[in-house]
């Protein structure tokens, strides 16, 4: 039976289909696996195994009576704990929201509920998303399944180690400025953002409101495209969704590069990425060049402010999202002798230290004073990143990086030394401009894995499909094998 | 606020009595400690900031959205709403269908 | 010498839109209401909850700032002002900071015979906060207050005036007017009771020839027009005293105190908070094609100064009068439809301003709420009009009208109140009055023609107020030739 927890979805789906399996065995084949490995790696903050086997029941109920079922149903997934499910608890690993158990639901676990697919558990994460490792998580860090020693990366590691881990089939989570991308990166799955408002973030607990979206993580591109189609598509509850007619992403599919024309931002990558990965980032521009696509040395303007932009953007709109949290209608409450206590108390015994560093830059470059130098500035720049990523893309259908500029480092490892606080300096520039990001697994290094990240224009999402495609199917090094406790 | 020059270049210096002030504002009660590490943590922060003043930003837009998209729009009409049983489930500290606050001033 | 003082005042006021729902949700915009029951995730700011702009509340806003002679903006953006306080769910409120949909605009008013236009600066869409309940007998003496969210989120329109009111008098007849345009526009409720219509004023004092603005203070928590002009009044005076004492005015935030009659200090400027506002990522901007604005523009009532105007001009009424008349719409609509059916509008002014609104004055009562239509009261003239029935007798059957709803005719009848105007039937009566009162008999034929007056009432008394007193008149003065 373990031999089923490497699958992809649509190929537990085929079994599914054939009756070879149920849905209920699956989940408690899941569940059993999470009981095995899940105190190794920590990737769940709560287990739903409850309603994990009564939505297993009613999936194979379904089946027997014939209906048709989506191709996600039945399929055990893992949400991050920042997106809201109705009646079970949604923490944000904050102490804030310890208790919390929402009223309602994001419109992605509708979603995903009308597709009758499996919740199993929900993911540790950087407590509210600010973060890289997972490590600010206020319960506990996660392991890599790769390498208990390093982290998963973040902020959405336990999601991405859930799926890494055989603990989950796919997992959803969000993406600010690479919190999907880079732990799929560190932990060996496919990360997706889709362009900005493509998804609704409606019951999503937001970090950076403007920077936010949801995605995918999958063990190949055949499952992120069936995710992208089930949870995709325009929510009148959200102002920021986009309208029209959504795309049947597995249509996207497409084992063919030829004549594509790639954009290496080669200026960008040096010194910021080490040698190593740089090592393997050649190797796949090696690959693409033979199965027929050109690429292209690309120079990036303004490529020195892309993280700082980035910087000033989260932590405003973070320091205001966060702001609710203050003991009246929700989450933890610690009693003072007036409000003003109340709010100071509950606050500050709530939210971990980086929550409190991001609220602090920003409140500070949103204050009266302040908000020209910074905030406003970085709007500006942000238009001007945005302008300038456009001209590249009518050039280029694409751009390709390294994911991240290194590969996982230990629990515990200074990662300011390690990467001068430009850990997500490669993924963000998706998110200042809203545009779709694609990462990757390419093979490993000492047995950590090595991210590709592949960059298109609002939309353009049909190219990263189909270059991720082309090289999951002429190459071995895009799927990894499980990894954990037991599975050799 | 205070300044100081580094590397020939104007530089803001963050005293503790700042951050007490931004806490304040957003909140926080910070312990010395906190105080102390959060004011050169800002400090190393807004140094890294200091690359965006070498972008020339003139006649520039600023990019509040991210979208195209205007208007917005639903219509007046009206839709479920919680029961209050749902609206007050997780807070302990309700009294007649209302949350409790302490003492306001 | 003496120097003398100029006033200047800016008004902010708050009107809530009268819209079926919340401006970012679909809770429905009701007063009342069992405590948070007319809330759900997004004005109770449960986290990952977003807002979607409701379409009516940016037609009302354009509605009234048409009315108000505002340029309505073609790109407008909400922002949010972040503060903490617990009637505020998500610690910010949504707002409008630099570009609010209606700019420069203007509302004319007309003070002791003078017009004046005050400079509507601008008017931006915002969302209510919740309602806190304290526990005491006001904010500073409770121990614990409670929160109810039902008004959060309720739509809000808040209008900017520049300084151009230069006494307490002009202050509330500026509110009144826009109180009116408001109304007309069906946009707000505009109770200032509950709280769909608040005012905020700013007022300084600068020496007569000055043209520097002297120090701000901004006057909260006046309830009623009356404790607008009121609470200015006492600044005015409070703030004179200062400078002519030579003092100075710092400036700060005051509370009006309705009972005590004056006004106390609420924070001072340091206390100020920084809102820190920037455009809220979660709502896409306004984008107000002409077409658009245009078509609110036409659908438009008549509003209060045309109404007035065309009053005075079309139908002769006194300044006076027709202010009065239209100072809300619903009287304004009860005036013209009574004069529809009893084309003479100085006599249905007259009932309506004496007779009508002291009725409803005297009984605490809004006139939507009122019993009578224009049509009973056109009828009541009418008959009394025909001398079926004295001034007097129709006061009586106008109270009982009001009271009960009846129709006038149905009163008239039921009570045999209809006027005795038979000279044969009431030559017994004058008969008796005069054999009753010799003396007044007397005095009248001496010369004292004041005499007549009593006697006529003693006839009236005799009939109960039935009598013709134009007939009564006549006869008596027959008789005592």
């Amino acid at each position: 039976m373990s031999s089923l927890l490497g699958l992809t979805g649509h190929e537990l789906q085929a079994l599914l289909t054939k009756k070879e399996i149920s849905s209920t065995d699956l989940v408690k084949e899941y569940l059993t696996r999470i009981k095995m490995v899940d105190d190794q790696i920590k990737a769940l903050v709560t287990v739903t195994e409850k309603e994990a086997l009564e939505q297993a029941r009613k999936a194979d109920g379904l089946r027997e009576k014939g209906v048709k079922l989506s191709p996600l149903a039945g399929i055990p997934l893992a949400l991050s704990d920042n997106i809201c499910t109705a009646g079970i608890r949604t923490t944000c690993s904050s102490r804030m929201l310890e208790n919390f158990v929402p009223p309602y639901k994001a419109t992605v676990v509708e979603k995903l509920a009308e597709a009758k697919a499996v919740l199993v558990g929900k993911c540790n994460l950087d407590e509210f998303g600010l973060g890289t490792t997972t490590e600010n998580s206020a319960f506990f860090a996660t392991h890599n399944p790769h390498d208990l020693q390093a982290v998963p990366g973040g902020a959405c590691g336990g999601a991405a180690a859930a799926v890494a881990g055989g603990e989950a089939v796919f997992a959803l989570g969000t993406d600010t400025g690479g919190s999907l991308r880079e732990p799929a990166s560190f932990c060996g799955v496919i990360g997706f953002k889709p362009t900005y408002g493509s998804v609704s973030r409606y019951g999503v607990i937001p970090c950076a409101s403007s920077l936010d979206q949801v995605g995918s993580l999958t063990r190949d591109m055949t499952d992120c495209a069936l995710v992208m189609n089930a949870i995709s598509g325009h929510d009148p509850q959200d102002s920021t969704s986009v309208s029209g007619a959504t795309s049947d992403f597995t249509n996207f599919l497409t084992d063919d590069v030829k004549g594509l024309k790639i954009g290496i931002p080669q200026e960008y990558l040096q010194g910021r990425v080490v040698p190593e990965v740089m090592a393997s980032f050649e190797q796949a521009v090696k690959k693409l060049e033979e199965l027929g696509a050109h690429c292209a040395e690309v120079s990036l303007a303004h490529q020195e402010a892309i993280v700082a932009t980035y910087q000033i953007i989260v932590a405003a709109e973070a320091s205001s999202n966060l702001a609710r949290f203050d003991g009246v209608r929700y989450g933890l409450r610690i009693e003072g002798e007036d409000v003003d206590s109340l709010f100071k108390k509950t606050r500050s015994q709530g939210l971990g230290a980086e929550a409190k560093k991001q609220i602090i830059l920003g409140t500070y470059v949103l204050s009266s004073a302040q908000y020209e130098d910074y905030y406003l500035k970085a709007l500006k720049v942000r238009a001007l990143i945005k302008e300038e990523l456009a001209k590249v893309f009518q050039e280029y259908d694409c751009l390709l990086t390294p994911t991240t500029p290194t590969v996982a480092f230990d629990l515990g490892a200074d990662k300011e030394k390690i990467s001068r606080g430009k850990l997500d300096s490669l993924t963000c520039l998706a998110n200042l401009a809203g545009i779709p990001a694609l990462s990757l697994p390419w093979g490993t290094l000492q047995g950590r894995p090595v991210g590709l990240q592949l960059l298109s224009r609002a939309c353009g999402e049909e190219t990263l499909f189909r270059v991720g495609y082309t090289l999951e199917q002429n190459t071995n090094q895009t799927r990894l094998k499980l990894k954990g406790k037991e599975v050799k | 606020m205070q300044y100081e020059i580094k590397d020939g270049e104007m530089i803001v210096k963050i005293t503790v009595k700042d951050v007490e002030k931004i806490a304040d504002l957003a909140k926080l009660e910070l312990s010395a400690e906190e105080g102390q590490g959060f004011t050169q943590d800002l400090q190393i922060r807004l140094e890294r900031l200091e690359v965006l003043k070498e972008v020339d930003t003139s006649g520039v837009e600023p990019l509040v959205y991210v979208l195209p998209a205007k208007n917005v729009l639903r219509e007046d009409r009206v839709g479920q709403c919680l029961v209050q049983e749902e609206a007050l489930a997780n807070t302990s500290e309700v009294e007649d269908g209302c949350f409790k606050v302490p003492r306001i001033v | 010498m003496r120097v003398e003082w100029e006033t200047v005042i800016g008004l902010e006021i708050h009107a809530e839109l009268k819209t079926k729902t919340k401006i970012f949700c679909s809770c429905p915009n009701e007063f009342g209401g069992k405590e948070n029951t007319h809330v759900c995730p997004v004005c109770l700011g449960l986290p990952g909850a977003l807002p979607v702009l409701n379409k009516q509340v940016v037609e009302y806003a354009v509605r009234a700032g048409v009315a108000l002679n505002c340029a309505i903006q073609s790109y407008s953006k909400f922002d949010r002002k972040n503060y903490f306080y617990p009637d505020l769910p998500t610690a910010y409120q949504i707002s409008q900071y630099d570009l609010p949909i209606c700019r420069n605009g203007y509302l004319e008013i007309e003070v002791n015979g003078e017009k004046k236009k005050i400079r509507i600066n601008r008017i931006h869409l915002e969302e209510d906060a919740g309602k806190l309940l304290h526990s005491g007998s006001s904010i500073t003496s409770s121990q614990y207050s409670l929160a109810d969210y039902n008004r959060a989120g309720v739509p809000l329109i808040e209008i900017v005036t520049e300084p151009d009111l230069s006494s307490a008098e002009e202050a509330r007849v500026f509110l009144e007017q826009l109180r009116a345009v408001l109304e007309y526009t069906e946009v707000s409720d505009v109770k200032m009771e509950e709280g769909s219509l608040r005012c905020d004023a700013n007022i300084s004092l600068r020496p007569v020839g000055s043209t520097k603005l002297g120090t701000k203070m901004e006057i909260k928590n006046m309830n009623s027009f009356r404790a607008l002009e009121r609470a200015l009044a006492y600044e005015i005076e409070r703030q004179q005293e200062v400078l002519e004492e030579g003092g100075k005015i710092v400036q700060e935030t005051r509370a009006w105190d309705e009972g005590k009659g004056m006004t106390a200090v609420m924070r001072s400027k340091e206390e100020a908070h920084d809102y820190r506002y920037f455009p809220d990522p979660d709502l896409a901007p306004i984008i107000l094609e002409p077409e658009w604005v245009e078509e609110i523009r036409a659908s438009l009532p008549e509003l209060p100064e045309a109404r007035k105007e065309r009053l005075v001009q079309e139908l002769g009424l006194s300044a006076y009068d027709a202010g009065v008349l239209t100072a809300s719409r619903a009287l304004a609509e009860f005036f013209d439809q009574t004069v529809a059916v009893y084309n003479a509008p100085k006599v249905v002014a007259n009932w309506i301003m004496v007779e009508y609104l002291g009725l409803l004055n005297a009984n605490n009562l809004e006139l939507e709420k009122s019993k009578i239509t224009p049509k009973q009261l056109a009828t009541l003239l009418i008959v009394q009009a025909e001398g079926k029935i004295s001034g007097k007798i129709a006061k009586k059957v106008f109270a009982e009208m009001f009271a009960t709803g009846k129709d006038p005719e149905k009163i008239i009848k039921e009570k045999g109140l209809v006027q005795i105007s038979d000279e044969g039937a009431l030559a017994a009566v004058v008969d008796k009055v005069i054999a009753a009162n010799p003396q007044s008999v007397e005095d009248y034929r001496g010369g004292k023609k004041k005499a007549l007056g009593y006697l006529v009432g003693q006839v009236m008394k005799e009939t109960k107020g039935q009598a013709n007193p134009g007939v009564v008149n006549k006869l008596l003065q027959e008789k005592l030739k």
